[in-house]
């Protein structure tokens, strides 16, 4: 049961078709992330104003989110190094870090938000000194608030997508549906996870940093 | 698969590191296309230890390699695009 099947090892080595078909899944939603990421972009260049990094959007509390999501990213690794040697205690407990590291960004990206959505004096003020109206920073704060919310929800609910899979992942897991044999599913759930990682790389940069 | 423990461990203070950098960069008053050409091959940079070492991009064969980067030059192409539409203010 679940035997992968080994596509041509002439042109993609030992590649599964489940594994062909996440990285062409991977290509087309990159495909959609970018499209996103340079609307965004478009839109930026053709405003009238656009806040200084940081004026707005805390950055140190988003580059922990980053850092978070890349060891998220390395205990998803080590979690496939783990089952690789056998190690199902391994494979348990680096799935349930990385789970955690998901929940954990989603946490603190619904607490961004609600700050924002809260509003207040201090980000009126903040939000009077970029150009932009009212006290609360809402997707419809301009431009500037369109695209942030747009590219960070987008995101994010691929995020909650991964927590999901690696939860169904994690029950496989305890149930001993994986060895050293048979890892092909936790190999083509941690390729989502790690795109979701190099997405938010990029994200982080354009939206929060330029 | 071979046990790439250490690999994986400093890729990740790699990437870690690269952040630091980023957000420290940002405070540095570093004239405006400069910073946007450091962050952006920082980026270029994190995005590519993600792919290479988490992915396992690097022992994959080279026509997977290539079909996965074939889409990246449509990419640039709609962001050529959309930039040459900004300069006839036809959007908004």
């Amino acid at each position: 049961m679940d035997q992968a099947i080994p596509m041509n090892k002439t042109f993609f080595g030992n590649a599964t078709t489940g594994k062909l078909g996440m990285w062409l899944f991977i290509v087309m939603d990159g495909l959609t992330f970018g499209t996103i990421i340079i609307g965004g972009l478009g839109l930026r260049i053709s405003a009238a104003s656009w806040p200084v990094a940081g004026s707005i959007l805390n950055v140190p509390l988003t580059a922990f989110n980053t850092f978070l999501l890349i060891c998220s990213s390395f205990t998803m690794v080590m979690a496939l190094n783990s089952i690789v040697k056998d190690d199902q205690k391994g494979l348990i407990k680096y799935l349930a870090f990385t789970i955690a590291g998901g929940v954990i960004f989603l946490g603190i990206q619904a607490w961004e938000y609600s700050h924002f959505i809260m509003g207040g004096e201090h980000l009126g003020n903040l939000l009077a000194a970029a150009g932009l109206p009212g006290s609360q920073f809402l997707p419809t704060t301009g431009i500037y608030g369109s695209v942030f919310y747009a590219t960070t929800m987008f995101h994010g609910l691929h995020v909650l997508s991964g927590v999901i899979y690696l939860s169904v992942i994690l029950s496989m897991a305890l149930k001993q549906k994986f060895t050293s044999n048979n890892y092909d599913r936790l190999e083509i759930a941690g390729l989502f996870w790690h795109f979701i990682d190099l997405v938010w790389i990029l994200v982080f940069t354009v939206i929060y940093l330029i | 698969m071979e046990d790439h423990k250490k690999t994986y461990f400093w890729n990740a203070i790699g990437l870690a590191l690269l952040t630091v950098i980023e957000v420290w960069a940002i405070g540095l008053g570093l004239p405006r296309t400069g910073l946007v050409v450091l962050l952006l091959s920082i980026t270029v940079t994190k995005i590519m230890l993600v792919a290479l070492v988490y992915m396992h991009l690097r022992y994959e064969t080279k026509t997977l390699r290539r079909l996965i980067a074939l889409p990246i030059p449509l990419a640039l192409f709609f962001l050529w695009g959309v930039m040459y539409d900004m300069a006839f203010d036809w959007t908004l």
